[in-house]
């Protein structure tokens, strides 16, 4: 063996020892995801079990999301709900995840249907989420979803949520002033504010300018446009 | 001691009032101030009573800053005629507002003002106001009345001269529509004059339009006839709208400025800038007033930060507990523990992929609890639970 090959086949080694290790660490890493199944065994009754993997396979086959499923039946077992509880609250689930799906269309993603069917949980109805939708054009609903279940379930009429909600997306209002408007909109519900005349004192400060129109400060405020005034 | 050095000292004392106010007392201890900050530059063509028509053009920067019981704002508007006249204006405005006492809230709000005129080869012309206005609003759901009652004094190179109003209002507000009816009487120095005006707003989408009528009379003084104006605003994307503004204004004695006829156009940059910078949709506050469910975990928050290897941080701040707990979706329900960071923070670090989940805490083995100053969702297992909306 020439000097060369003797320097030179060690390294060879080492690599090919290098290489394996990487690759079986990167196998670990990435775990495959576990099955319905596989999450949902030791975790309920056989019976449960048995009509939640059955509501599971018939969403799939749907294409519905899943995983919304599963987490709902492993959220009754872990609070201690019977079985019938579970399985009644999946279906539930299960008709408005198909319900949030027929309203957004089949290009929505799983984090929207299930979002979407959360707020029609709480009462908003589908025609809004259709609205919405419009509203939203391409961009991401899930916040603007969330922040909307947020309002309602702070006590604010699904109806005037989803107008302020579907105005501050036809203003192109972004997710961070969705959130900020979600926030002003707990903070007057916390100071004594009526939950609708929140949501719509805020609306109208949110949606045409980025600024408040100023009605409390009168027209010296911020948000008012500038007047040629001279002394 | 002089009248300007009195106007000066007012000013002083009430822009250090209006800062104590959005830096301190309960809005501070209660959430986080948002701060906006916006530039408008424009054009107008504008004739001032007595005066030719002339063209100017104008700078206008301003901020705002929004606690959750008050409002202070600032502006200062660079005016430069067609004359080579130029005119600077500055103001700061605070509003607080009281907690409610069962359909009534007070509002104390404080505005202080100054400005100056520069003619080429004049002296300048400057003029400075200090006023401050107490608020009783009576507020049902979508209409409210209100009384009003402001004091001050004000000064144009000259001694000063008190400046005291008072009035009432009522307004009604629609889906996408509000009016405001007011009247108000006006005395300055001995200048007096009763202002009778209605405004609406309709907004919808990225429009919004505010128009302003009104009529002076029992003027002694102080003008007399109808005035009006309208602003229309278009959102062209979140930062940028176009406005036009126009119409006719009064003069006004306690600011110091004389009628006149505008159209104006600008341009309007706006931004919002969200305190903390954090990636959550549940931010670090506690609600007002808030009492928590019993057992729950008492000044509890919520952040989710971003941690090594795009992996988030869920950290809760849970005084007194000696131990916490947390399970969710993203747990698969089973109770995990929190590691303590000391200073009653407590965090969990895991992988979450963008989308919703639901999630409960406890506290030293306690029941299973939503944080206070999150929103409480019905469990459909006869609980609550937490939403919890990653980005």
């Amino acid at each position: 063996m020439s000097r060369r090959a003797r320097v030179l086949r060690p390294l060879a080694a080492l690599a090919a020892l290098l290489a394996t290790l990487a690759i079986g660490s990167a196998a670990a890493g990435a775990q495959a995801p576990r099955t319905a199944a596989e999450r949902l065994a030791g975790r309920l009754d056989a019976g449960t079990r048995a009509q939640v993997l059955t509501l599971v396979d018939s969403a799939g086959r749907q294409g519905l999301p899943v995983e919304p499923l599963v987490d709902k039946a492993l959220e009754g077992a872990s609070k201690g709900a019977s079985g019938a509880r579970i399985v009644l609250a999946l279906r539930t689930l299960a008709g408005e995840l198909g319900a949030a799906r027929v309203v957004l269309g089949t290009t929505a993603s799983e984090p929207e249907i299930t979002a979407a069917a959360g707020a029609l949980h709480i009462g908003v109805r589908g025609e809004e989420l259709a609205q919405l939708r419009r509203a939203r054009g391409r961009q991401p609903m899930t916040v603007a979803l969330g922040v909307l279940s947020d309002l309602v379930a702070r006590g604010v009429p699904a109806d005037s949520a989803t107008a302020a909600v579907i105005t501050l997306a036809d203003a192109r209002v972004g997710d961070d002033e969705l959130v900020e408007f979600r926030r002003s909109v707990e903070r007057d519900i916390a100071l004594g504010a009526p939950p609708a005349a929140a949501a719509s004192v805020r609306m109208n400060g949110f949606a045409p300018n980025s600024f408040n129109d100023g009605r409390s400060l009168g027209a010296e405020q911020a948000g008012a446009p500038p007047r040629p005034r001279r002394p | 001691m002089p009248s300007s050095r009195r106007v000066r000292h007012a000013l002083l004392a009430a822009v250090g009032a209006l800062g104590a106010l959005a830096t301190a007392g309960p809005g501070r201890a209660q959430g986080r101030p948002a701060l906006s900050v916006a530039l408008d530059a424009g054009a107008a063509a504008v004739r001032y009573d007595g005066y030719l028509s002339s063209a100017a053009v104008s700078m206008t920067p301003a901020l705002q800053l929004d606690a959750p019981l008050g409002t202070l704002a600032a502006r200062g508007t660079y005016l430069v005629f067609q004359s080579g006249s130029q005119s600077l204006q500055g103001l700061v405005a605070g509003s607080v507002f009281t907690p409610p006492a069962g359909a009534l809230r007070g509002e104390m709000s404080g505005t202080v003002g100054m400005s100056s005129y520069q003619r080429t080869n004049e002296p300048a012309v400057r003029y400075g106001h200090a006023l401050g206005r107490g608020r009783v609003h009576l507020m049902g759901k979508d209409q409210g009345l209100y009384g009003t009652g402001s004091l001050g004094r004000t000064a144009l190179s000259g001694p000063s001269q008190a400046v005291v109003a008072y009035g009432a209002g009522a307004w009604r507000r629609f889906a996408r529509f509000s009016v405001d009816l007011s009247g108000t009487a006006t005395r300055v120095g001995d200048t007096s004059f009763v202002d009778a005006e209605l405004s609406a707003r309709w907004a919808a989408g990225r429009w919004s339009v505010d128009a302003f009528a009104g009529a002076r009379g029992l003027s002694d003084g102080g003008g007399a006839g109808v005035y009006g104006e309208a602003i229309g605003s278009y959102r062209l994307t979140p930062q940028l709208a176009l406005l036009l503004s126009g119409g006719r204004y009064p003069t006004d004695p306690t600011r110091g400025s004389i009628a006149g006829r505008y159209v104006a156009l600008a341009l309007r940059i706006a931004r919002r800038v969200s305190p903390g910078g954090e990636l959550s949709y549940l931010r670090s506050y506690r609600l007002p007033g808030e009492r928590g469910s019993a057992g729950a975990p008492k000044r509890a928050a919520v952040e989710l930060l971003p941690a090594a290897s795009g992996a988030r941080g869920i950290r809760i701040r849970l005084p007194g507990a000696a131990a916490a707990e947390l399970m969710g979706d993203f747990t698969d329900w089973q109770p995990v523990p929190l590691q303590s960071l000391g200073d009653d923070l407590w965090e969990l670090t895991l992988a979450l992929p963008p989308g919703s989940y639901r999630f409960n805490v406890r506290a030293d083995g306690g029941p299973w609890v939503v944080p206070p100053g999150v929103t409480p969702f019905a469990d459909d297992f006869g609980g609550i639970v937490a939403l919890l909306v990653v980005r």
